[in-house]
């Protein structure tokens, strides 16, 4: 994987691609940044990131951008960035593979297989064109917000696929949602007629569940966190999830896990894209163990 | 960051001296040391930081946060202040800077075991009733608690926590540098537990002690909220070590978390968090002061 140092790629370009995906019986779209020499993009680490509830890949361009600033400025180890964007009617479902099957009274679509068909159909498709990465420890799963979610789940679940993790803002909960959060409400699609089941929220996106079944014993994968101080107030009955708080959890949690080497920041900010654009190159930075330039 | 370059631009350098000051304190029965860092070229009504250490340290481990914190002043990164570090009298380097109330039946082994129980004295009164108003007046006029911060160091930072919580007619502002900011209980290990800093009677460790006096959910049901915002900056390393109390993880950048959100729903706090690269030592505190006060000042 290793290039010449000579013939590092200094210009990027950002690809709009669809790819179709049999699992999901459509098309995805993506963005794919890579060096404007197509063959240099060969051999290359490759980082997939997540967008948020709501989001789109319109809204991670700009962190796209913010990546290739930082590679062109020697900041950042090159590498090829791909976002996907989730289908239109699942913008909040959490990137996971859900069964729900609705009654169609709450307006709420058919649960899809968004997982098994980024995976297994997207990832390796979008992967070949270029020129896959040397395994796991060339790919980087990122994401904000929920996608950090599902970033943490892929990372804890398939170490196959992901050797290290960016999580920016993650939307991560030591404990299963309240009765009553806007999780249980739509978010999280679920088995059968049932919106929201604990039971499969536990095996798919609560991390004190899937750490559980991590191999103590395999190859270390380094996380790097990073959230702002200001994110908003999120009351809950037991006790507080706030996300910078919820952050520190997941921290603690990792840092006494063999299989990881957590890193931490809480920077100046909320749950907003300033954060992130900013974010990613630090993240991104402490994952390639380039200590980051101070932020506050 | 708080490096100094040979920026032309740079405001002129104030000439910061530390100066060695002892300070006889009725309470305590004896004399404190405070190492006072101050510009003989600032006006007199400066405000002033009161920066207290961590357990086992003392005041000149702290010399090298006064240089980091004056570099800072001198880029004009960071207002100009006067800083007193006191320093804990030999034998209560690790009692928490409270008014303990442990009384042994035993005499304390000789030579004094730094981290062993002794008998209980008044810290926090000598130091607030007793050297902090002598030492500012020797220096300037009296300021109001709009111009005092209070920081400190790990278990200083506790002791820091406490201070702008229970004292608003003292300190408007505070620094927290890896605060030992235990909630609901001190670690399994921490001194907290073995000095008697908490104690009672011949109790070294009284739980209902530590609630009163250093508990800060319990400090801050007992303050009004209608207070004007008090800011609080707290930095921590994320390789704090990893630790337990009753059971349950207590690393301290995860409990200053906690602190941040119980602060952050406060009508009466502006809390900062920062959780920066490192562990419970002194790289950390170095490049934390600088970046405090600045963000204290911002």
């Amino acid at each position: 994987m290793a290039q010449d140092q000579d013939q590092q790629p200094t210009e990027w370009v950002i690809e709009d691609l669809e790819i179709d995906s049999a699992t999901l019986g459509e098309t995805w779209r993506l963005l794919v940044q890579r060096p404007c020499n197509r063959a240099a993009a060969r051999g290359l680490p490759w980082i997939w990131l997540l967008h948020g509830r709501n989001g789109s890949i319109a809204d991670m361009r700009p962190l796209l951008v913010a990546i290739a600033g930082a590679m062109r400025a020697g900041d950042l180890p090159p590498a090829v960035v791909a976002a996907p964007d989730a289908p239109d009617d699942h913008r909040t479902s959490w990137w996971i593979d859900s069964d729900h099957l609705p009654d169609g009274a709450e307006g709420i679509p058919p649960g899809r297989l968004l997982e098994r068909s980024l995976l297994g159909d997207v990832l390796p498709s979008v992967e070949a064109r270029y020129g896959a990465p040397d395994g796991p420890a060339s790919r980087v799963i990122g994401g904000i917000s929920m996608g950090g979610g599902a970033a943490l789940r892929w990372l804890l679940v398939r170490p196959d696929l992901f050797g290290s993790a960016v999580l920016l803002s993650p939307g991560v909960f030591e404990r299963l949602p309240a009765h009553g959060s806007a999780m249980r409400r739509r978010d999280v699609v679920d088995v059968e007629g049932s919106i929201f089941d604990s039971g499969r929220y536990a095996e798919r996106l609560h991390y004190p569940t899937l750490l559980d079944a991590v191999d103590p014993d395999r190859p270390p994968a380094r996380v790097v966190v990073l959230v702002g101080d200001e994110e908003p107030v999120r009351l809950d009955p037991v006790d507080r999830r706030d996300l910078e708080l919820e952050a520190a959890r997941l921290h603690a949690a990792l840092k006494i896990h063999p299989a990881f080497h957590p890193s931490l920041r809480v920077v100046g900010g909320g749950h907003e894209w300033a954060l992130w654009e900013r974010g990613i190159v630090t993240a991104l930075r402490i994952l390639a163990g380039r200590e980051p330039i101070t932020e506050s | 960051m708080c490096s100094v370059t040979g920026d032309a631009a740079r405001p002129p350098r104030l000439g910061w001296a530390v100066e060695d000051v002892a300070v006889a304190s009725p309470a305590l029965g004896q004399s404190w040391r405070v190492l006072v860092q101050r510009s003989a070229r600032t006006p007199a009504q400066v405000p002033w930081l009161w920066l207290l250490h961590g357990s086992a340290a003392g005041a000149d481990q702290m010399r090298p946060l006064l240089r980091a914190a004056a570099e800072s002043m001198d880029a004009g990164i960071v207002p100009p202040m006067i800083i007193a570090a006191p320093d804990a009298p030999e034998g209560y380097r690790s009692s928490w800077w409270v008014d303990s109330a442990y009384e042994p039946l035993d005499d304390p082994p000789d030579p004094v075991d730094a981290l062993g129980p002794r008998a209980g004295r008044q810290l926090e009164r000598g130091l607030l009733g007793d050297v902090l108003p002598a030492i500012e007046e020797r220096f300037g006029p009296p300021l109001g608690a709009g111009a005092r911060t209070i920081g400190g160091i790990s278990m200083g930072g506790a002791a820091a926590l406490r201070w702008v919580i229970a004292r608003p007619d003292l300190f408007g502002s505070a620094v927290l540098l890896s605060p030992a900011a235990y909630e609901p209980a001190p670690s399994d290990d921490s001194t907290a537990r073995t000095t008697g800093a908490f104690g009672v009677g011949p109790d070294r460790y009284h739980a209902d002690r530590f609630r009163d006096l250093m508990h800060y959910p319990t400090l801050l049901a007992d303050r009004p909220e209608t207070m004007a915002p008090t800011r609080v900056v707290i930095i921590v390393g994320d390789e704090e070590p990893a630790q337990y109390g009753d059971g349950k993880r207590c690393d301290l950048d995860l409990e200053a978390a906690r602190l941040h959100a119980q602060l952050k729903v406060r009508p009466d706090f502006e809390s900062v968090l920062r959780v920066v690269g490192g562990g419970h030592d002194w790289p950390v505190w170095e490049r934390g002061i600088g970046d405090a006060l600045r963000l204290l000042s911002s």
